[in-house]
């Protein structure tokens, strides 16, 4: 976690899916301070999407912690834009939904994930 | 019925293999979680469409429904005991496995999540889809597979 699943009508070429992947995992590593080893980004395509959008990302991401409502808000929003430039759409055909997970149900590296903040010890720890 | 919602990677699992980590789940999921029906979609991603740290990706993410309220060291025990098997047939690394055992509300968020994004063309696109997968690996008794793609 995070996991970005990201539906678009078209399908991305590698090289915009690879460009986007990198740009979430810049946005949401310098936002959040979360390290990038577990930020999974994953694109499908071929779906009719509501409301005229060209692409949608569902965003999974630990909640609570040191993330607040505005943080999260503001990686949203960040998120959305960084997803139009790199993918060349325009920021109104793009969309973005946030779920928050408690770090506490989810396992990854063969640990129980850290709450957001308290990633430097539960790093040490799982690669000590 | 419980639902599991796993994405793994094209050509990194074959279908033999793909039944032997679903037994694992059921069995574990059984003995730590609930003696319920439980639905697993396995989403097998084409390669180049996912990645993880900056690279193609080679992990496999497992999101299992379970009851609200559930107790936080049998989740623990249930995570550590499928994580060990699938380790173990798998060959990833620990890294490569995110395992996640969700409450009912929250799972019901992320599986109607990918349904509520769609036009009604898309989710009646989509229901077929997986309607046609479940009835096949129902007759040939085998996992269901999905490509995510429409």
């Amino acid at each position: 976690m995070p996991v970005y699943n990201i539906a678009s009508r078209q399908p991305l070429s590698y090289d915009a899916r690879r460009r986007t992947a990198d740009a979430i995992a810049d946005i949401h590593c310098g936002l959040t301070g979360a390290p990038p080893e577990f930020v999974n980004v994953i694109f499908m395509h071929g779906h009719p999407l509501k409301g005229g959008h060209d692409l949608n990302v569902i965003c999974n991401v630990r909640s609570g912690g040191n993330r607040n409502a505005e943080l999260t808000e503001t990686l949203r929003q960040k998120i959305r834009e960084g997803i139009a430039e790199s993918a060349g759409m325009a920021l109104d055909k793009v969309e973005a939904t946030l779920v928050g997970f408690p770090a506490s149900w989810a396992m990854e590296g063969g640990e129980i994930l850290p709450e957001p903040g308290e990633e430097d010890s539960w790093l040490a720890r799982s690669q000590g | 019925m419980r639902k599991t919602l796993i994405l793994i990677q094209e050509n990194q699992f074959s279908d033999t293999l793909v039944a032997l980590l679903e037994k694992i789940i059921r069995n574990h999921y059984r003995h730590h979680v609930s003696r319920e029906r439980l639905l697993l979609i396995w989403n097998r991603i084409p390669a180049g469409q996912a990645f993880t740290n900056y690279q193609d990706s080679r992990s496999s993410l497992v999101t299992m429904e379970c009851p609200p309220g559930f107790p936080q060291n049998q989740r623990i025990a249930a995570l550590k005991a499928i994580e060990k098997d699938w380790l173990k047939i798998s060959g990833q690394h620990p890294d490569e496995l995110m395992l996640a055992l969700v409450e009912e509300a929250l799972f019901a968020d992320v599986f109607q999540g990918t349904q509520k994004r769609l036009s009604l063309r898309g989710r009646i696109v989509f229901v077929a889809k997986v309607i046609r997968t479940v009835i096949h690996a129902r007759f040939k008794r085998i996992p269901i597979i999905v490509n995510p793609n429409l």
